[in-house]
């Protein structure tokens, strides 16, 4: 039947991006670069890589200063390259990043690395160095700073915002379905989903509190998007606080409908226009470089858009469950 | 014309309108009370702080005291529908009627009450900041504001009527609710507050004003449902 | 420490002191992070996509747990 197929389809699509998410490697990176400040001359630098390095042998580094590239040499220990580089007195940029080839692909930099002082800024230039053809990598993440392999939950948080937002919708349509035609099943439905969606709102503030925790530096931000969060959250308890005051089932019907319709059309507002006049932490809002919607990885894609679409299918599983058996209860109790 | 969509007389509107109007008059101690209690909400405040020259905080807490004076407000809609004159009024007249009719009444004791609370706010803390704001942009965004605001609580109190008239329920269920309808009017105000030029706080008044647009509409859809019995 | 003992020119007690104050300071420093968040932090931040995927599991069997009980009421409800 119909409905099998798209509850079989929601676990696979959710286990695919499980598996995929928590196995597929994560691109290399370079972190901790040392000292934040050079001088001409002679400087002893160190940097390390995440995660250790296969072939040491393959690495090069440069430190940069727009289109000058000055060489370092030295060796690779572990997780730690350690060298020396020699920067002249006249350097077109004061800031420079340290440029290198150890990751798939790209070269990898990290931009606005280090400052050298004590330099005229003049025009100089040194030969682009060439950097080796690396073989292709096949499936991997993409590597971020303060991310690292905290980038996967990107498939675990987000999608419960998005299954939240199709269960409500769902919730909504349920209420209007049942101002159209009075059916008190119809409003008990929109509760449980209601319900499943408040679910999967809690699920995604408590991950997305650990996740900030230790990306961020802290359980809870100022943030508009949290915030909108919480206010739905909010809102949906309100929606639960006027069932329960109300006890005739046709009256509670009537106005929770009418609450629900109203609730909704107010979360879209907060979650989805406020955030785009503010700035915000939040990847994607406020020119934060993280990643947005266009710069989405594209081995990123191939996990992260299933990942969505397979819960949102779990999500109407739940409350499809939920559902039948309030319909059930509701008729048992209005049989006798 | 007679009428203003084939939902609405607007004799029957006006008619409300003055029902609203005569029941306010007879009791007048429970406007009076509104007051009473922004004065005493400013007063508070003015112990605890005796300055406010802080544009941001100024702007909030007029806009979360305002905010509550609305809320109180909000629960005498319906809660004098108590004699048997007024049913009978309400059998007579349509839904829609009924929602503009209090939603007017609503909106001028709100929009006073905003005024009256921008007024005391004056006088106990003085103008914040140091620019000479735009009166005329500060006023108009602020009675769109108090547009929305009456709109969304004559719903809620409406809600709440019917689920056994309990005041606190206007409250729960409100809140949460009229938080982005808050915060764009919080932005907007203060924007304007600091004096800056009319292209920054526009965007922000356009989204408040469609905001409020939005909000009449889904009232005017919903409270028919709400009062049919 | 009061300015007396700073005052007094015997170098070995100077150097104690000193030398204490230096330890007071470095183990401020260790204690800053504790265990437990050390795991969170290691190993490039496992851990913390692990403590993503154990609270969604346990989310789901807390509503599995909860629709348990509705069942179960439901059961008993038919029995009469």
């Amino acid at each position: 039947m119909v409905k099998n197929v798209f509850k079989i389809g929601g676990v696979l699509l959710v286990l695919y991006s499980l598996i995929v998410s928590l196995s597929t490697p994560l691109n290399k990176g370079i972190v901790d670069f040392q000292p934040l400040q050079l001088d001409t001359g002679s400087n002893a630098v160190s940097f390390r890589f995440f995660p250790a390095p296969n072939n040491p042998s393959d690495l090069r580094f440069f430190i940069k200063s727009n289109t000058a590239y000055f060489p370092i040499e030295g060796s690779v220990e572990g997780n730690t390259f350690s060298g020396e580089v020699i920067l002249p007195d006249t350097m077109p940029d004061a800031y420079v990043d340290v440029a290198g080839q150890i990751g798939h692909g790209d070269v990898m930099a990290i931009l606005d690395a280090s400052f050298v002082k004590n330099i005229t800024k003049g025009e100089l230039q040194t030969d682009e160095p060439v950097w080796k053809d690396v073989e292709e990598a096949g499936m991997i993440f993409p590597f971020k700073t303060i991310l690292y392999q905290t980038i996967r939950n990107l498939n675990l948080h987000v999608p419960m915002w998005f299954a939240m937002m199709a269960i409500m919708l769902w919730s909504l349509i349920l209420s209007v379905k049942f101002l159209g035609s009075g059916n008190v099943e119809h409003d008990l439905r929109a509760k449980e989903a209601a319900n499943v969606g408040l679910f999967f709102s809690l699920i995604g503030i408590a991950t997305g509190a650990v996740w900030a925790r230790f990306t961020w530096g802290n359980w809870w931000v100022a943030d508009p998007k949290l915030e909108g969060a919480a206010v739905s959250t909010l809102i949906y308890l309100a929606y639960f606080v006027l069932r329960s005051s109300v006890k005739d089932d046709h009256k509670k019907a009537r106005l929770a409908a009418v609450y629900n319709v109203f609730a909704f059309v107010m979360m879209l507002v907060f979650i989805q226009v406020l955030p785009r006049l503010t700035d915000s932490l939040h990847p994607g809002n406020g020119g934060n470089p993280a990643f947005s919607q266009y710069d989405l990885d594209s081995n990123l894609r191939k996990v992260f858009y299933p990942a969505v679409l397979g819960w949102i299918l779990i999500g109407f599983w739940l409350s499809n469950v939920r559902g039948r058996l309030a319909t059930l209860r509701f008729r048992i109790e209005n049989e006798d | 014309m007679p009428y203003l969509c084939p939902l609405m007389r607007i004799k029957a509107v006006k008619a409300i309108f003055l029902k609203e109007w005569i029941v306010e008059r007879k009791n007048p101690h429970v406007i009076g009370g509104l007051f009473l209690y922004v004065v005493s909400t400013v007063f508070v405040t003015w112990l605890a702080l005796v300055r406010l020259q802080n544009v941001p905080l100024w702007n909030a807490l007029f806009w979360v005291i305002a905010l509550f004076g609305v809320f109180n407000s909000s629960h005498r809609v319906f809660s004098q529908e108590i004699g048997t004159q007024q049913y009978y009024l309400h059998q007579m007249a349509k839904p829609l009627e009924v929602l503009f009719g209090k939603l007017l009444f609503s909106v001028l004791v709100n929009s006073i009450l905003l005024v009256f609370t921008f007024v005391v706010f004056l006088w106990f803390f003085g103008w914040p900041g140091e620019e000479e704001g735009n009166w005329l942009a500060l006023f108009a965004t602020s009675f769109i504001g108090v547009l929305g605001l009456s709109g969304m609580l004559t719903l809620m109190s409406g809600i709440a009527y019917q689920a056994g008239n309990n005041p606190s329920l206007i409250a729960i269920l409100g809140l949460p609710v009229v938080l982005p309808l808050l915060m764009l009017c919080i932005k907007v105000t203060k924007l304007i507050l600091d004096g800056v030029a009319a292209s920054v706080w526009s965007d922000y008044a356009f989204s408040l004003a469609g905001l409020t647009v939005a909000i009449i509409a889904l009232a005017s859809v919903l409270f028919p449902y709400l009062w049919s019995d | 420490m009061s300015a007396d003992a700073w005052q007094l020119c015997d170098l070995e007690l100077r150097m104690k002191t000193s030398l204490l104050a230096v330890l007071c300071v470095l183990s401020q420093g260790a204690m800053a992070q504790s265990h437990w968040e050390d795991t969170m932090y290691a190993e490039g931040k496992i851990n913390v996509v692990i403590a993503v995927v154990a609270i969604i599991f346990l989310g789901l069997m807390f509503f599995l747990w909860n629709t348990d009980r509705k069942v179960k009421k439901l059961e008993q409800e038919f029995k009469k």
